[in-house]
C-alpha cells in the first residue's frame, strides 16, 4: 500500500511560485493603505488648498500608483514565466499543485495590475482634497 | 428529471469499510462512540453532532429573527401605522440584524463547515475537537445573552452597527447597547475558535494526495472566510472594547469632545463589516460549487478560477470597507479609492458565476430541488450584485444611501443569495446528516413559496428606496405614495414563513419517514460520499489516498494508513499533502463546556455590574482552559498540530493590535496636535529599560526551548524562572509608569491618553497571561508532562511569548518613538 497516491515533481521553486501568487495582492494591499494615509494626511488641512508640485496628494498618489503597478505587473511577468514551465510537467490526468498556482498567479496578478492601476485615475480627474459632504 | 449518465460511485469496502464487519471497525466504534448518557451528550466532540447542533440552534435564531422581521413588516403593511412604536421598531430591526448577520447566518454555515469538512478531506475529526465543542457552547451562550435583553426589556437598539453617537452613553444611556458589545465580544471568541479549527483541519488533516489543487472548492471558500474571521474580527473586537470603555469607564475614543472622532466607529466596524459580508457569502458559493457538479454530471468547469476568485474576493473585501461611509464627507480622493476597489471586488463574482453558467450549459442538468435552490441563488445574487456595482458608483450611492433600496441590495445577496444557498445545502446533505431523503414535491412546495415571497418582499424595496422611503424609520404617511410596495413586501414576508414552515414539517416528516438515501444519492464526486449515510463516528475506515477533484467519479480513490490502534487521524503537508503521520484527536470534556461556562458568567456580571462575580467567572474561566488543555491527556503527538493554533492564535491578536495602532493613527491625523496641547509625550528612560527587560525574557525562554529538547531539565527551568521573573518585573516597571511618570492625567482625560493607556494595557493583560502560560508550562515538566521527548506544549507556549514581546517592540515604536518624529 502506497501512502502517496503520486508524486509530484516540481520543477519551479516555492519562492517563485509563492511571489507570482502573492505580490500583486501585496503591491494592491500597499496601494490601498499607503493611497489611504496620503488622502487623509495630505488633506487633512482644510482641502483643495494645496499647490501643485512634488507633494501635492494627486501627485504622490499617481506616482504611487505607477511604481506599485509596475510591481504588480512584475509579479505577473513570473506568474506567466510559472505558467509556461509548470506546462511542460504536464501529463497527469489534473493539473498538479504547481500548475495550478502558477495559472492563480497570472490570473491574479493580471487583476491586481487593473485594479492597482485604477487607484491611481481619481487622482487624475478628481479635486482630490475637496471634502463631499450630502 | 433527466437519467444520470454517472456511473454508481460506491467505493471499495476496504476504504470506506461500511459494509464489512471487521475487528477494526468494532475497535473503532469503541474508540470513537459517543457515551449515551448526559455527560456523553454534554461532552461530545463528535464534529457531526456538533455541526447539526449549530445548524439547529442557528435555526431557532433564525425563527427568532424571522418573527421580527414579520412584526415590522406588519408594522410598515399600510402608512401612519402604530402596531409598534419608534422604540420598540429600533430594537426590532437592530435585532433582527444582529440575529441574522450574528446568530443565523454565520452560525449556520459553520455549521456546515463543522458537520462536512472533516468528511471532505478524509479525516475522522477537525483539528482541535474540545475547540469545537467550546466554539458550540460558547456561541449557544452568547446569542442567549444578547437576547436575555428582552427580559430586561433593553434590547440594542441602534443598528445592528451601531454607530456611534446614537450608541454612545449620551443618546442611549440603558444596557441596551452593553448588551450589544460585550454580547458580541463573547460571541466574537466562538467565531475566532471555531476559525482557527477550520484552518487547521483544512490545512493539516487533509486527506494524504489532497492537494491544494485537488481540495473541493467549499474547502477553499471555508478556508477563505476563515482566514478572513481571523482578520476581520478583531476590528469589531477592538471598536466594542473601545465603546464599552468609553461608555462605562469614561475613556473618549469616539467623543469629539474629548478629541475622539464618531467616525473612528465607521471606520472600524466596516473594516469589519464588509468583510463580513463574504464572510457570510462566500461559504453559500462553495456549497454551490458543490452542488452544480453534481447535478449537472460533470465536473466543474474552471475549478482553479473559482478558488482564486474565492480567495480574491476575501482579500479585496478587506479594501473596500469606507463605500459604506461615501456619504460622511471625506476627501474625494480617499472616496475615489474605494469606489474603485468597491468597482474591483465584483470581478471576482463574476467570475465564479461565469464559470457556474459554462458549467451548467455544458451539464447535463437534474433539477431536484437543491438544484432549484442554487440557480435561484445565481439569479438573486446577479441582481444583488449589480445593484451592488450601482451603488460603488458614488453618485448613486449619495442618493440612495440609508433607503430601502440599500435594503434591497443587501436581502438579495445575503438572503437571495446565501439563505438560497443554505437551503440549497440542507437539500443536498441532509440525506448524509439523517440517512433519509427529504420529500421531493414538498422540497418543490418550500422552493417556489420561497423564491415568490423572496422576490416579493424584497424586490419592491428597490422601488420604495427609489421613492425616497428611508431605513429604520418606523412608519411612512399616507402622501408619500409607499403603500403598495410595502403592502407587497409584507405579503412576501409571509409567504416566506410558510416555506420555512414547509421545510420545518419536511424535515421532519422525513426523518423517520423518507426514502432511505443510501451512501451517495445524488452520485456526486467527492469523499463525503464515501461513508455510509449518516457516517460513522469515525468517518472513515482508513485514510483514503486521492489522486484527483472527484474521486468517486475517478474512481481511483486507494486506502491509506489504517491508524485504528487510537483515537488517530492522518496529518499531511500543506501544500501537497503528503503524508507526515497520525495526529491524536481527544475524547469529550467538560473542561470546554465550562470555559464557556466561566465566560458566560464573566460577561453576565459585566453586564450587571458585579464586578467581583466578574472575576469569579475569569478565576473559573482561566482554570478550566487549565484543566482542558493539560498536556498528556489531550495534546500529546501533536506539537505541530498546536503550533499551527497558537500561530493563527498570534495572527489574530496580532490584528487586534493593529486595529488598536491604527486607531491612535487615526485620532492623530483628526487632531492637530498629537499629543493634545498640555499633554507631554511619554518619557522614553522607563520604556527602554521595560524593553531591555523583555527582549531579555525572549532570550532566556529561547534558552529554555533549546534546554527542554536536549533534555536538560534543570536549564530549562532557570530559563523558564528567569522568564517569569523578567516578565513580572516589565509588569511592575509598567504600574510604575502609570502611577509614577505619566501625571498628567488619566486616561478619561482625553483620546490620546484613552489610547494610550487602552494599548499598553492590553498589552500588560497580554504579558500577564503569558506569564500564566509559561508558569503552567513549568508545572507540567514538574510533573512530568514536559520532557524532551514531548517538548511541544512548552515550546508553543513560547510562541505566544515571542509574540506578545514582538507587539511591544511595535508599541514602543509608535506610541513611544513617533511622537518625537513629528511633533
Amino acid at each position: 500500500m502506497s501512502q502517496q497516491p503520486d508524486s509530484m515533481s516540481n520543477r519551479i521553486s516555492n519562492w517563485r511560485l509563492w511571489t507570482g501568487v502573492l505580490l500583486a495582492p501585496a503591491a494592491w494591499v500597499l496601494m490601498e493603505l499607503i493611497g489611504y494615509y496620503i488622502a487623509a494626511r495630505g488633506c487633512d488641512d482644510g482641502g483643495g488648498i494645496h499647490a501643485p508640485g512634488p507633494t501635492h496628494p494627486a501627485t504622490l498618489t499617481v506616482g504611487l500608483s505607477v511604481i506599485l503597478t509596475g510591481v504588480a505587473a512584475a509579479a505577473l511577468v513570473i506568474a506567466l514565466g510559472n505558467w509556461k514551465h509548470s506546462h511542460r510537467s504536464k501529463g497527469q490526468p489534473w493539473e498538479g499543485r504547481e500548475r495550478f498556482m502558477a495559472k492563480t498567479g497570472v490570473i491574479g496578478s493580471a487583476l491586481f495590475v487593473v485594479a492597482t492601476l485604477l487607484f491611481g485615475v481619481p487622482a487624475l480627474v478628481l479635486d482630490v482634497c475637496q471634502h463631499v459632504r450630502v | 428529471m433527466k437519467s444520470a449518465p454517472i456511473p454508481s460511485s460506491r467505493p471499495p469496502d476496504d476504504v470506506s469499510g461500511q459494509s464489512l464487519e471487521s475487528d477494526e471497525q468494532k475497535r473503532l466504534n469503541k474508540l470513537w462512540e459517543t457515551p449515551a448518557t448526559l455527560y456523553g451528550w454534554l461532552t461530545t466532540v463528535d464534529h457531526k453532532t456538533l455541526g447539526i447542533r449549530y445548524i439547529i440552534t442557528a435555526f431557532a435564531f433564525f425563527a427568532a429573527g424571522g418573527i421580527e422581521a414579520l412584526i415590522m413588516r406588519m408594522q410598515l403593511v399600510k402608512p401612519d401605522n402604530h402596531l409598534v412604536g419608534p422604540q420598540a421598531y429600533n430594537e426590532l430591526f437592530t435585532m433582527h440584524g444582529v440575529t441574522m448577520m450574528f446568530l443565523f447566518i454565520q452560525p449556520v454555515l459553520s455549521g456546515l463547515s463543522f458537520y462536512l469538512t472533516p468528511l471532505m478531506i478524509g479525516a475522522r475529526e477537525l483539528a482541535f475537537p474540545r475547540l469545537n465543542s467550546f466554539s458550540y457552547y460558547a456561541f449557544l451562550f452568547a446569542g442567549l445573552l444578547i437576547y436575555g435583553s428582552f427580559l430586561v426589556s433593553a434590547a440594542p437598539n441602534a443598528g445592528w452597527f451601531n454607530y456611534t453617537p446614537l450608541a454612545s452613553k449620551q443618546f442611549n444611556a440603558g444596557p441596551n447597547i452593553d448588551f450589544y458589545t460585550i454580547g458580541l465580544l463573547f460571541l466574537g471568541v466562538a467565531t475566532t475558535a471555531g476559525a482557527v479549527n477550520s484552518v487547521v483541519s483544512i490545512l493539516k488533516l487533509r486527506a494524504p494526495g489532497m492537494s491544494l489543487d485537488r481540495m473541493p472548492l467549499f474547502l477553499w471558500s471555508s478556508l477563505t472566510t476563515s482566514l478572513a474571521i481571523l482578520m476581520a474580527m478583531p476590528a469589531l473586537s477592538a471598536s466594542l472594547i473601545f465603546l464599552e470603555l468609553e461608555r462605562n469607564w469614561g475613556f473618549h475614543f469616539f467623543d469629539p469632545n474629548g478629541g475622539g472622532s464618531a467616525l473612528l466607529w465607521q471606520h472600524l466596524f466596516w473594516v469589519f463589516g464588509h468583510p463580513w459580508v463574504y464572510i457570510v457569502f462566500l461559504p453559500a458559493t462553495g456549497m454551490l460549487s458543490m452542488i452544480i457538479p453534481a447535478f449537472c454530471r460533470r465536473p466543474m468547469i474552471g475549478h482553479t478560477i473559482v478558488a482564486l476568485s474565492t480567495v480574491m474576493t476575501g482579500l479585496i473585501g478587506f479594501g473596500v470597507w469606507v463605500h459604506h461611509m461615501f456619504a460622511t464627507g471625506l476627501p474625494q480622493l480617499s472616496i475615489g479609492f474605494f469606489a474603485a476597489a468597491s468597482m474591483t471586488v465584483s470581478i471576482p463574482s463574476a467570475m465564479t458565476i461565469a464559470v457556474w453558467v459554462v458549467t451548467l450549459w455544458y451539464g447535463r442538468v437534474v433539477l431536484t430541488t437543491p438544484m432549484l435552490f442554487a440557480l435561484a441563488f445565481i439569479a438573486q445574487f446577479v441582481i444583488g450584485g449589480i445593484t451592488g456595482v450601482m451603488t460603488a458608483a458614488v453618485p448613486f450611492d449619495w442618493q440612495a444611501t440609508d433607503t430601502y433600496f440599500i435594503v434591497a441590495h443587501l436581502h438579495y445577496v445575503l438572503a437571495g443569495g446565501t439563505l438560497f444557498g443554505v437551503m440549497a445545502a440542507l437539500y443536498y446533505w441532509f440525506p448524509k446528516m439523517s440517512g433519509r431523503m427529504l420529500d421531493e414535491a414538498l422540497g418543490k412546495w418550500s422552493f417556489w413559496l420561497l423564491f415568490i415571497g423572496f422576490n416579493l418582499t424584497f424586490f419592491p424595496m428597490h422601488i420604495s428606496g427609489l421613492l425616497g422611503m428611508p431605513r429604520r424609520v418606523y412608519t411612512y404617511g399616507a402622501w408619500e405614495n409607499l403603500a403598495l410596495p410595502n403592502l407587497l413586501s409584507t405579503l412576501g414576508t409571509f409567504l416566506q414563513a410558510v416555506a420555512i414552515l414547509v421545510l420545518l414539517v419536511n424535515i421532519l416528516r422525513s426523518r423517520k419517514r423518507g426514502a432511505v438515501a443510501g451512501d451517495n444519492p445524488w452520485r456526486a464526486g467527492t469523499l463525503e460520499w464515501m461513508t455510509t449515510s449518516p457516517p460513522p463516528e469515525y468517518n472513515f475506515l482508513n485514510a483514503p489516498l486521492v489522486k484527483s477533484r472527484y474521486p468517486l467519479w475517478t474512481k481511483d480513490v486507494e486506502s491509506g494508513p489504517a491508524l485504528s490502534n487510537d483515537r488517530l487521524t492522518a496529518s499531511t503537508s500543506v501544500l501537497d499533502a503528503e503524508f507526515a503521520g497520525p495526529v491524536y484527536l481527544p475524547e469529550g470534556s467538560l473542561w470546554p463546556v465550562w470555559v464557556a461556562v466561566g465566560l458566560l458568567v464573566t460577561c453576565s456580571a459585566l453586564l450587571a455590574r458585579m464586578n467581583i462575580v466578574a472575576v469569579v467567572g475569569a478565576v473559573l474561566t482561566a482554570f478550566s482552559v487549565a484543566r482542558w488543555v493539560r498536556p498528556g491527556s489531550a495534546v500529546e503527538g501533536n506539537g505541530d498540530i498546536a503550533r499551527w493554533g497558537m500561530v493563527l492564535l498570534c495572527v489574530t491578536e496580532a490584528a487586534l493590535f493593529a486595529y488598536f495602532l491604527a486607531g491612535y493613527f487615526y485620532l492623530g491625523v483628526v487632531n492637530s496636535a498629537w499629543p493634545p496641547p498640555g499633554i507631554e509625550k511619554p518619557s522614553l528612560t522607563l520604556p527602554l529599560i521595560m524593553t531591555l527587560v523583555l527582549v531579555s525574557s525572549s532570550a532566556t525562554l529561547t534558552v529554555a526551548d533549546w534546554a527542554i529538547g536536549r533534555g536538560r531539565t534543570m536549564l530549562y527551568r532557570i530559563g523558564v524562572v528567569s522568564t517569569v521573573l523578567l516578565g513580572s518585573g516589565f509588569l511592575t516597571l509598567q504600574a510604575i509608569e502609570y502611577t509614577g511618570e505619566l501625571k498628567h492625567g488619566g486616561p478619561t482625560m482625553h483620546a490620546y491618553l484613552s489610547m494610550f493607556y487602552t494599548i499598553t494595557g492590553f498589552h500588560g493583560v497580554h504579558v500577564f497571561v503569558g506569564l500564566l502560560l509559561i508558569s503552567w508550562a513549568l508545572l507540567q515538566e514538574l510533573r512530568g508532562y514536559v520532557t524532551s521527548e514531548r517538548p511541544a506544549y512548552a515550546r508553543n507556549v513560547s510562541v505566544y511569548w515571542h509574540f506578545v514581546d514582538a507587539v511591544w517592540l511595535v508599541i514602543l515604536t509608535v506610541l513611544y518613538l513617533t511622537p518625537r518624529l513629528y511633533n
